[in-house]
């Protein structure tokens, strides 16, 4: 799951999988800003059949997060 | 002593309020004395660097890191034109900006390919302050910055600011905005463009403390940090307003008893829009400017005291002259429609490397936008002129992004134009029509993928259409009003 999301996310940022490390947070790299953490968002909710929450979103600061959050949206 | 730079003001500041915080970027902060300090030490490395005369000039990566304001205002105290561009600038614009330069150096460009002397921008990190140095203090009417604009043909035009016209735009913006020393203001917008660069003079020729974040993309960060810093004043652009509320909806409201002002600018907020932001921020002044490059701000709004005109862009900055021209030059009466022209200590005196015989009609700097105003003075915007694409703020040249498209094997012919960002946030993306050849299976994934490192992120379609053929005036000018 986590590789799957990893994937996705690196295909939408135009960057390598491996620059996505757990610890990474939204912003710390050029390609993932508002636009891109829009299309992030929008892309993990149609490929998974999910959707997020305000309170979720808000929450979310880092890779891992966002794993995390899907990991239990899906379990 | 009257400050008639921006760079008097932050050494009155460095003598005044020495050791109040000046900037903080991530863990890292400066000080007006130290921030003094560094810029002095910059200085003096510039002189060090080989081929260094007065009069050069030295392009700048410009970003959110404590060194890019050492490098910037340390180029202007040794007499050299600072060009800040973006930090993922594309190589053909970085090649188009050093082919009209011939810079000294190019500042934090580690990864471009170029014959320019390099110089990382950690070279600005913990300098020797206490070395003996030189500084010329900046005459008003030199050039200190040298800004690049999106031309409608995709070339980029060359904007020399003086030292004169940006101290004026910051004094014309900090009364209107009406920010005090004691605020505290944090900027998340880019500092390559007008606006964010604009912000960080603003607020250091007013001795704040100014905090510098890379984006708003990461919520959870900003909203810490406003805070914990307890940060007063704000600044956004309409997409990132879209954007907070996409995420987290009206939650930036909860800081309405401690943002005292809220700046925006750089593109289109609709009427609605302002008014549910002055809602949520009823004691809070909320301003919007219409600016350019050209001409920084040249006119405000609040959005609680101008409640009867939210449609408008308000009105002519404080010392800023509005006047609306027809085609010859001929200032038009309240309610007629023309070309808005601006004139002000503030406007810059012309492009460089071309004729300026269209740019003004006597000091009126023609803006391109089309416009009526209203016997008290409000101005409404009634049209672009120029046919540029505004992603969220940021201006993109369509040719320019065509011609990258066409250069894809398997692309016979394309065009390029703005449509409404279907995520609701950026107000308008690109969206790439192509006549694909019938041979190639090229997929738009294919195409994007070509773009990376072509073009700046946002200059990548995101919207993509197959078109049979791109349609065209028969002196072959591309229609693009008809691929909308």
């Amino acid at each position: 799951m986590k590789d799957r999301i990893k994937d996705l996310m690196a295909g939408i940022l135009k960057v390598e999988t491996s620059v996505l490390d757990d610890d990474l947070e939204i912003g710390d790299i050029q390609e993932w800003d508002s636009m891109h953490h829009v299309m992030i968002i929008t892309g993990i909710e149609k490929e998974f059949g999910i959707k997020f929450q305000r309170e979720e979103l808000i929450d979310l600061e880092t890779v891992a997060d966002i794993v995390t959050l899907v990991e239990g949206k899906m379990a | 002593m009257i400050e008639k730079t921006i760079e008097d003001c932050l050494w009155s500041n460095a003598q005044l309020l020495g050791e109040k915080v000046a900037v903080k970027s991530g863990r890292s902060s400066v000080t007006y004395a130290e921030l003094r300090a560094q810029i002095m030490a910059a200085a003096t490395f510039y002189r060090s660097l080989p081929g260094y005369d007065t009069g050069k000039s030295v392009i700048i990566s410009a970003g959110k890191q404590l060194e890019f304001l050492y490098a910037y205002f340390g180029a202007h105290l040794v007499g050299l034109q600072a060009v800040p561009v973006s930090e993922d600038i594309n190589p053909n614009r970085f090649a188009y900006i050093k082919g009209k330069l011939a810079p000294l150096a190019a500042v934090g460009f580690d990864k471009i390919d170029t014959d320019v002397q390099k110089v990382p921008l950690a070279s600005f990190s913990g300098l020797d302050c206490h070395a003996s140095s030189f500084v010329l203090m900046p005459k008003p009417q030199d050039i200190a910055d040298i800004l690049f604009t999106t031309g409608t043909t995709g070339a980029p035009k060359g904007v020399p600011l003086t030292y004169a016209n940006e101290c004026a735009a910051a004094k014309q913006i900090n009364s209107y905005v009406q920010n005090a020393q004691d605020d505290i203001e944090l900027l998340a917008l880019p500092v390559s463009h007008s606006f964010g660069l604009g912000r960080l003079r603003c607020c250091l020729m007013n001795g704040q403390t100014i905090i510098l974040l890379g984006s708003f993309a990461n919520v959870k960060k900003m909203f810490r940090t406003i805070e914990e810093e307890h940060v007063t004043g704000f600044t956004m652009v309409p997409a990132s307003w879209k954007y907070l509320q996409k995420m987290v909806g009206d939650k930036l409201s909860q800081f309405a008893g401690q943002l005292k002002y809220i700046e925006m600018g750089s593109a289109f907020f609709s009427e609605e829009d302002k008014r549910h932001l002055a809602s949520l921020f009823p004691n809070t002044r909320v301003t919007m400017h219409y600016g350019l490059t050209e001409a920084s701000r040249s006119s405000f709004m609040e959005f609680h005291e101008d409640d009867a005109n939210l449609s408008s862009v308000g009105k002519a900055s404080p010392d800023v002259d509005i006047g609306i021209f027809d085609a010859y030059g001929v200032k038009l009466a309240p309610g007629e429609e023309g070309e808005i022209c601006v004139k002000g200590s503030h406007v810059m005196k012309g492009y460089l490397w071309q004729d300026n015989a269209n740019t003004f009609f006597g000091d009126y700097f023609r803006t391109g936008d089309c416009g009526v105003m209203t016997p008290d003075g409000y101005i409404y915007l009634k049209s672009r002129i120029k046919e540029l694409i505004n992603v969220g703020g940021k201006k993109v040249a369509p040719t320019e992004v065509d011609e990258q498209i066409l250069k894809i094997p398997g692309v016979v012919d394309c065009a390029c134009v703005g449509v409404p960002d279907p995520e609701g946030v950026l107000g308008e993306v690109v969206k790439g029509c192509i006549v694909k050849d019938p041979s190639s299976n090229i997929t738009f994934d294919e195409i994007g993928a070509a773009l990376v490192g072509k073009l700046e992120g946002y200059k990548i379609p995101v919207v993509w259409q197959w078109i049979e053929a791109v349609p065209k005036t028969h002196n072959g000018k591309i229609q693009r009003n008809l691929l909308k």
